[in-house]
């Protein structure tokens, strides 16, 4: 009977579609795209553990929980916690929220709009979900089924974002709430930017945050992603990364996980033209029963590009960790050098990860490795440093602090280094 | 007086294969002993148990540190108590700085004394006056714990940390090895300044050539997990000159 129950799950989101469109319903220019995206959906279903790719990532008892559909909440969360920078864009509950973000400083060239405005321009009409894979990914499809609000960033070629763009969700919903936030990013010739996506819970009912990002980055352009997400054991996440490369341009990614019930970051990137640079960078802790996985890919489709993964986690008591990396080489993309590195720490005999690199090369030419480790806090580094008088739990936080650093010291973004360092600190406690 | 070290019949295994089979040493304040011996005899085991490596099953005797049974000690408490072993072999801790690593380990060390923490100016004052006296490459000051390190850098870090943490009983287990001519002269030049009467030093050595600049008051000969033999520093002469056939004949004899 599971199968029963489980096209139950998804006819009860298709009905919520068929009652959203028949109330307010999707507005032009984007009604076309919701209709697809929604077929889609009814298509593919929610992953079932069949799936090679949700292979260790059961969704079921997330989904199967009764969501409302988050609508304009109360937009009164003070006093929230923003980067220091000049420039933030808050969405409470999935919807913009004008007074509470900070845009009007943006330089001549850069602009952050809603998605509901920005959705008028050519630009955004024709490229919008052409990254994300909602024909294929079920959540990007529903995702992009009720798309309305969002994040849209376009830089003029040559801009340079003297600052980060914080991106900033903040959930306040009673009720157990479903928000699907969505972004899409633009980084002319040349320009380079820095993003980050960070989520605040300020709710008490469980959450589950559908995200999906879009990002284009032209000819020399350069774009820096952070993505923090500190969640709580009420909530649950899917993101969907998807960044489209021109010649080279550089993109980094930082993916950083703490906490929360279920979560699933899907990051793809595919660097379609000569002399690209990706930085896939990932860093994961989670305690209780925690569960995270990170899926990415990417598609190296033309010559001389590199790539370079590097992802670390630490894991507590029954919390469980997903790794599935695949590199892709098709036989046109000679020359390149594509690196991918997994190690995790467990802290516990109950603690699991489930690791798998993968590299799949169709070209000849190529320098590309792979390597993935799971294991205890080095023993001889523990009795190291408690030889020399450092009490045991202070020696455990100093190896581990140090193992978290390595990925926070690699992010581009110097202005989240401090807050990264807390939140290690914090999830050490 | 009472020993700073104690031990008595010491006998210890890994996976029922016993390794020290009856270590009888005592070592006082302001003395230097040193253990010589074959390869596999058992002196890294010893040192790695006075440090308190939990690898190794106790199956007898016992060891006393300041009249305190050393064996009922933690690993940090006995570091923090005043026994330091500069390792054989240390181990690298990438992304731990040397500086935020001497802070908490002196500063554990210094609250057990109950002496005020240091901040960072006078640590870093204390890390560059120690670093002179064994002449350490102030630069590796900036780096990760060992990483990267040549053999005798690490070797001289060991040495360094002595000195900041003025332990009571010091365990040098192969300072030497991997030393080269003018890095053994400077590192045996650290150890005599810290020579003092209330500190004990345990050298584990395979040659001479140390003790002529690090003078011990005793040479043990350490064979096959026990204490074989013990004399002045001119047993340290006649092994060199004879090897160790002739300590196995004179077991027998
Ligand atoms: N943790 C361990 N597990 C298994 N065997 C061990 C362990 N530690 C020591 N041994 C064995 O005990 C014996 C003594 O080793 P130890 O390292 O104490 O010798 P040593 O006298 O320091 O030798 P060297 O002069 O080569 O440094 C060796 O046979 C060694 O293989
Ligand atoms: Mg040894």
């Amino acid at each position: 009977m599971p199968e029963l129950m489980d096209h139950r799950v998804e006819d009860r989101f298709l009905a919520v579609y068929e009652r959203y469109q028949s109330l307010n319903g999707t507005a032009e220019p984007l009604s076309d795209l919701s209709e697809k995206a929604i077929a889609c959906f009814a298509k593919t279903g929610f992953p079932r553990s069949k799936n090679e790719s949700w292979k260790y990532t059961n969704v079921t008892p997330v989904i199967k929980r009764t969501y409302q559909f988050a609508e304009a909440g109360p937009a009164s969360a003070k006093g929230v916690d923003t980067l220091d920078t000049p420039y933030v864009a808050v969405f409470v509950n999935g919807r913009f929220a004008p007074e509470q973000s900070r845009l009007d400083q943006m330089p001549a060239g850069v602009s952050i709009q809603n998605l509901s405005a920005a959705a008028k321009q050519n630009l955004v009409q024709e490229r919008l979900g052409t990254y994300a894979d909602y024909a294929e990914d079920p959540f990007a499809a529903l995702n992009t089924a009720f798309i309305k609000d969002g994040a849209v960033i376009t830089a003029n070629p040559g801009t340079q974002l003297d600052h980060p763009v914080h991106i900033l969700h903040i959930i306040t919903c009673s009720d157990s709430t479903l928000v699907q936030p969505r972004t899409f990013v633009y980084a002319g010739s040349g320009a380079s930017l820095q993003i980050l996506q960070s989520t605040e819970f300020a709710g008490s009912d469980y959450v589950l945050i559908n995200a999906v990002t879009e990002i284009h980055v032209e000819p020399e352009a350069q774009v820096d992603h952070l993505d923090l997400q500190v969640g709580t054991p009420k909530s649950s996440r899917i993101t969907n990364l998807s960044v489209y490369q021109e010649a080279q341009s550089k993109f980094y990614s930082g993916v950083f996980t703490f906490g929360g019930e279920l979560t699933r970051n899907n990051l793809s990137i595919l660097p379609n033209a000569e002399h690209c640079e990706s930085l896939l960078h990932g860093l994961f802790m989670a305690h209780g029963r925690s569960h995270i996985d990170n899926n990415t890919l990417v598609d190296h489709a033309k010559p001389n590009c590199y790539s370079s993964e590097y992802y670390k986690g630490i894991l507590d008591d029954h919390a469980i960790g997903v790794f599935n990396g695949k590199v892709l080489v098709r036989q046109d993309a000679q020359l390149t050098n594509a690196y991918q590195t997994n190690r995790s720490i467990l802290l516990t005999e109950t603690a699991r990860m489930y690791s798998k690199p993968a590299l799949e090369i169709y070209a000849d030419d190529v320098k590309c490795s792979h390597g993935a480790t799971t294991g205890q806090l080095d023993k001889d580094g523990l009795f190291y440093l408690r030889s020399r008088g450092i009490p045991e739990q202070e020696a455990r936080r100093l190896m581990l602090m140090s193992f978290a650093g390595d990925i926070i010291e690699k992010t581009p973004v110097s202005a989240m280094h401090e807050t990264l360092y807390d939140h290690v600190e914090h999830m050490l406690r | 007086m009472t020993p700073i070290l104690e031990i008595r019949g010491l006998q210890a295994s890994v996976e029922d294969m016993p390794i020290l089979k009856g270590v009888d040493l005592s070592v006082n304040p302001g003395e230097v002993h040193a253990i010589m011996g074959p390869n596999g005899s058992g002196k890294s085991t010893l040192a790695s148990i006075l440090a308190g490596r939990e690898d190794y099953e106790i199956d007898g005797g016992t060891v006393h540190y300041r009249g305190d049974d050393l064996l009922e000690m933690d690993v940090d408490e006995r570091a923090r108590e005043g026994v330091f072993l500069a390792f054989q072999y240390p181990v690298e801790l990438p992304g731990v700085s040397m500086m935020n690593f001497l802070k908490q380990a002196v500063n554990s060390v210094r609250e057990h004394r109950g002496q005020e923490p240091l901040g960072a100016a006078a640590l870093l004052r204390l890390a560059k006056e120690k670093a002179a006296l064994i002449e350490l490459n102030p630069r590796l000051k900036q780096r990760s714990v060992n990483q990267g390190f040549s053999g005798g850098e690490k070797k001289r870090n060991e040495i360094f940390q002595l000195a900041m943490l003025e332990p009571a009983m010091a365990i040098l287990d192969e300072t030497d090895s991997g030393l080269d001519i003018d890095a053994l002269r400077s590192v045996a030049h650290g150890v005599n300044q810290l020579r003092n009467p209330d500190r004990g030093f345990l050298i584990i050595t395979h040659y001479q050539r140390l003790l002529n600049y690090i003078v011990p008051d005793f040479v043990h000969v350490m064979v096959d997990g026990q204490i074989v033999q013990s004399a002045g520093k001119e047993l340290a002469l006649e092994l060199e000159k004879r090897g160790y056939d002739w300590v196995y004949d004179h077991i027998s004899a």
